[in-house]
């Protein structure tokens, strides 16, 4: 999976916010991200399996596997439910 | 076509119009410096206006309003201009910005909510002091830390504003309530209303310029929340609420 296109992520006073640049529907969307998601996002960015995601946190983060997990598949969900990934 | 040049935001503008009333429109801003860019408005540029704000009105579950062609002129030099002046560290943004002693306020909110009517309760409550910058959409130009608010053609329904500048003080999101109360807010608090009410780029490379823009308008100026009524105290606990720091 990986993000749609049209998004661009950025730190605004002190937030990391991702504001999807095309189209007028969803003109006052922000996606307001902590540290992880910004992670994660970045991640998106490029096609990758939620399993290369869980890797990836781990790697960087000092967790364990099953909260890596959580954390993967819950920001997961909330994108697809949003339709920000394909 | 008729051509003219305009003052925004301490830049020259080379327009380049198809209505003569757009000229009468930017009158006060008419200079005859060196342009530092130009717009050109086409039959494209005006049509993309009405269906752009067709599109919003069907959005927000309006009845589509139906513009003149000359109207949506004005709207397409606000919307080329804006686009420019990223280059130039500025950001269209709307709301009402007033000056008292000098010093700028800005009330941003969702239309109909009340920051023409609560500027006009400053301007009842502090007299000669208080000065209109714009009452619909100001510049807000970046410049050394600080945020200057600048006048533009386009102010609103009533026509209240003028041809000059102040630094912005505060900018201060207005909510409607029974009582009047006003907390500074983080600019972290107030950043979904700031890409809100500024004005987006149409052209996608833009974004970067934007975004950091906005993150140096969050820097250079105070936040307020306000909750307010229309009656004449609501102006006294705001003003009180953002001059005295």
């Amino acid at each position: 999976m990986k993000l749609k296109d049209g998004f661009i992520l950025s730190r605004i006073a002190g937030k990391v916010v991702a504001v999807p640049t095309v189209g007028d529907l969803d003109l006052n969307m922000m996606i307001s991200l902590n540290e992880t998601g910004a992670f994660l996002w970045e991640k998106l960015q490029n096609d990758v399996s939620e399993e290369e995601l869980v890797c990836a946190l781990l790697q960087e983060y000092d967790v364990d596997e099953a909260t890596a997990r959580r954390s993967v598949t819950a920001f997961v969900f909330k994108l697809k439910e949003n339709g920000i990934i394909g | 076509m008729i051509e003219f040049t305009i003052r925004a935001a301490g830049r020259s503008v080379s327009i380049t119009a198809m209505y003569e009333s757009t000229e009468r429109f930017c009158k006060d801003y008419v200079c005859d410096a060196k342009p530092d860019f130009a717009v050109r408005i086409e039959p494209a540029d005006i049509e993309f206006e009405r269906m752009k704000s067709k599109r919003e009105d069907r959005l927000e579950g309006k009845r589509e309003r139906s513009f003149s062609d000359a109207y949506l002129e004005t709207i397409a030099v606000q919307r080329k201009i804006a686009e420019h002046l990223f280059d130039f560290d500025t950001l269209l943004f709307h709301g009402s910005v007033i000056a008292v002693d000098g010093v700028g306020y800005l009330f941003t909110a969702q239309s109909g909510t009340g920051k023409s009517t609560h500027a006009r309760l400053w301007r009842e409550l502090l007299g000669d002091r208080a000065v209109m910058i714009n009452d619909d959409k100001p510049f807000l130009r970046m410049e050394n830390g600080q945020v200057i608010a600048y006048g533009s053609p386009w102010n609103g329904k009533h026509g209240l504003g003028c041809n000059g500048c102040v630094p912005l003080r505060a900018i201060c999101i207005l909510q409607r309530g029974s009582e009047n109360v006003i907390e500074e807010i983080d600019a972290s608090q107030a950043l979904a209303m700031l890409i809100q009410q500024s004005q987006r780029p149409a052209d996608k490379s833009h974004y970067p310029q934007y975004m950091e823009l906005l993150d140096r308008l969050s820097c250079g100026t105070a936040f307020y929340r306000l909750a307010c009524n229309m009656d004449p105290s609501a102006a006294v606990v705001s003003y009180e609420g953002m001059s005295v720091r």
